[in-house]
């Protein structure tokens, strides 16, 4: 005989594999360089309801950096601003000042939970062009078409997350290490289908 | 062998979703999963498979001892910057170091049934229908096999052997997690979260994580899941030799020399590309069913039908068949593509040329004729213990093939 298995390995597998696919649920969100880029596409009270509410995560969330080199270092020449006086006090820990990535724009879809109503997160663009909400990559553009003189581009988009993320809020601030980055693997021939052979 | 069709079961789709998390069988609407045919063979044909398989896994160890005593590590594809790493993860297995031991790959057979089964390639790395293979077609064969061939078994035993072979690793590893990664598509993470199953149920502690997820730490040097986990060994189906070419390329190498990271499968499968091919040959050009294959296209001569593959190609990605005309050359009219190619992203890393040959016929475009099979089968370790069977409408097997199952009848006992 050369299978023996018993069912119980089997069932495991099955399982292990349903919650992966729910892993997979994806859901398609709405980028946007400004509300008045986003307002050629949606109804302007709910662009301007999601622009403020992604500036109010991005006051709160974002990454903090000791120096702007640091920062600069992750998000680019241009990319950083000083974080608020108001939360500089709060946050401050070496006595400099602090700062923190640039808003490239941000993000919306319908949420769960959230019938026919937006919600806004925060977009950030690294070096690379790479754009993230919080932790989880979202696109990539050119960075000279997100800030253009250092101004927020007019610019829209769109990209698929999984569902389950776009629910988290981006990180608290603190908790990202400047020195540490996502996006380093898994570039190579993303066609959307097995990669192995 | 057998091509037979019949029915499929009524429900399957259904089934094989709920019961089996299978999730993948019809992408984009296009049949992957095809159970309206099965593959038969006897006992004795799956044992000429498996010991076919066997030997050609040995021989493609010795073609990889022959590369790093000879120092052509980098003729297979290897970057300049890894040679060495790969070499030291070559000498740490030679050496006993479980946590360098193959742990699996899938060696494609073509066969007919006639004369020895033929070495296509060897896919050392990141395999593809590894689920389809070990649980899918096993589930039809206990569910459908009894009404189709009573008392039918299969060349399976693929979910059992992965199993001992990650439990043959728990004492090295010493209670370190495994991370276990892939590129964050449907197939690809079901296909990694199957392989963590398969540890857990070994008894080590297990991660699933996207590839693109995985975050590295300038400071200390570290791979990290985004729980912020340090990532201390790492099974990625991801395949290596890209991440190798990306950012964190030279970081990952860096972190394996340091022991600060144990890949999976170990680093000197990279070997194992289609270059390797060539290297079989160079030792054993005897070896029954081993094609003739060679670096250079004018190794071969006019008339002959010879197949180009990018040495890193994967899913038939840029391979051409074609006959080489009195000049040397392809013949234009001659060159045969895969099915719908699309722009090719292999080839930069070098080509492996092999002479031709033909594979079991299956039912081409339309039921058309030109259709073919091709037979992986698993090796487990350093041992043959599974089959499974990819069809294509075309020459060339790729990301589309259908998966169809297989069954053999047991000799009868005296």
């Amino acid at each position: 005989m050369r299978r023996s298995r018993a069912v119980t390995t089997l069932l495991l597998a099955g399982t292990a594999l349903t919650l992966a696919a729910c892993g997979e649920d994806k859901e398609e969100v709405k980028l946007y360089g400004t509300a008045q880029a986003c307002s050629a596409e949606l109804t302007p009270a709910d662009c301007a309801a999601a622009e403020a509410e992604a500036l109010a995560a991005h006051a709160e969330t974002a990454p903090r950096f000791e120096d702007i080199a640091a920062c600069e270092a992750d998000f680019g020449e241009g990319g950083c601003q000083p974080v608020p006086a108001e939360q500089q006090q709060q946050q401050a820990s070496s006595g400099g000042s602090m700062f923190m990535p640039a808003l490239a724009g941000f993000m919306m879809g319908r949420m769960m939970g959230n019938m026919g109503g937006y919600q806004g997160r925060p977009v950030y663009v690294d070096r690379g062009g790479y754009m993230y909400s919080g932790a989880d990559r979202v696109g990539q553009a050119r960075r000279e078409d997100v800030f253009r003189n250092g101004q927020r581009g007019n610019w829209a988009g769109s990209a698929n997350v999984a569902r389950s993320t776009v629910t988290n809020p981006v990180k608290p601030a603190g908790t990202v290490s400047p020195a540490r980055r996502s996006g380093g693997f898994g570039g190579t021939g993303a066609r959307g289908f097995s990669v192995g052979g | 062998m057998q091509r037979i069709t019949h029915p499929p079961r009524p429900d399957w789709a259904r089934r094989v979703e709920t019961e089996l998390g299978f999730v993948f069988h019809s992408p984009d609407g296009t049949v992957y999963w095809d159970e309206t045919a099965h593959w038969a063979f006897s006992e004795a044909q799956i044992d000429q498979i498996e010991d076919a398989a066997t030997a050609f896994h040995a021989l493609a160890l010795r073609a990889a001892d022959r590369a790093v005593e000879q120092g052509r590590i980098g003729e297979l594809g290897v970057p300049g910057f890894a040679v060495a790493a790969v070499a030291e993860s070559w000498r740490r297995f030679r050496d006993g170091d479980m946590l360098e031991a193959p742990i699996y790959g899938r060696l494609d057979l073509a066969w007919t049934g006639e004369g020895p089964p033929a070495l296509l390639e060897y896919n050392a790395a990141t395999p593809t229908s590894l689920y389809e293979t070990s649980v899918v077609q096993w589930h039809w064969l206990e569910d459908a096999g009894p009404s189709i061939q009573p008392g039918a078994d299969q060349f399976n035993l693929l979910h059992e052997a992965l199993v001992e072979a990650w439990r043959a690793r728990g004492d090295a590893l010493a209670g370190r997690p495994v991370h276990f990664t892939a590129a964050d598509v449907a197939e690809d993470m079901a296909t990694a979260g199957y392989l963590q199953a398969i540890a857990t149920e070994a008894g080590l502690a297990t991660k699933l994580v996207a590839i693109n997820d995985i975050e590295f730490d300038e400071a200390d040097r570290r791979f990290f899941d985004p729980d912020g986990t340090p990532i201390e060994a790492l099974f990625s189906l991801y395949p290596p030799e890209w991440m190798l070419r990306e950012d964190w390329g030279a970081p990952l190498i860096e972190a394996i020399e340091a022991g600060r990271l144990v890949l999976f499968e170990p680093l000197w499968k990279q070997m194992l590309s289609k270059g390797i091919l060539a290297l079989m040959h160079e030792i054993a050009p005897d070896h029954p069913g081993l094609l003739k294959a060679a670096f250079q296209p004018t190794a071969f001569g006019p008339g002959e039908q010879v197949v180009a593959k990018p040495m890193a190609g994967r899913e038939g990605d840029g391979i051409e068949i074609v006959t080489l005309g009195p000049d040397g050359m392809p013949l234009p009219d001659s060159v045969v593509r895969q099915i719908g190619a699309g722009p090719r992203i292999a080839g930069d890393e070098g080509w492996v040329y092999q002479a031709f040959t033909p594979l079991a016929p299956a039912p081409g475009i339309n039921g058309g004729p030109a259709g073919h099979a091709v037979l992986g089968v698993w090796v487990i370790s350093d041992k043959a213990v599974a089959l499974g069977i990819r069809e294509d409408a075309g020459a060339i097997t790729g990301v589309a093939s259908r998966f169809v199952p297989h069954l053999f009848t047991p000799a009868a006992k005296d």
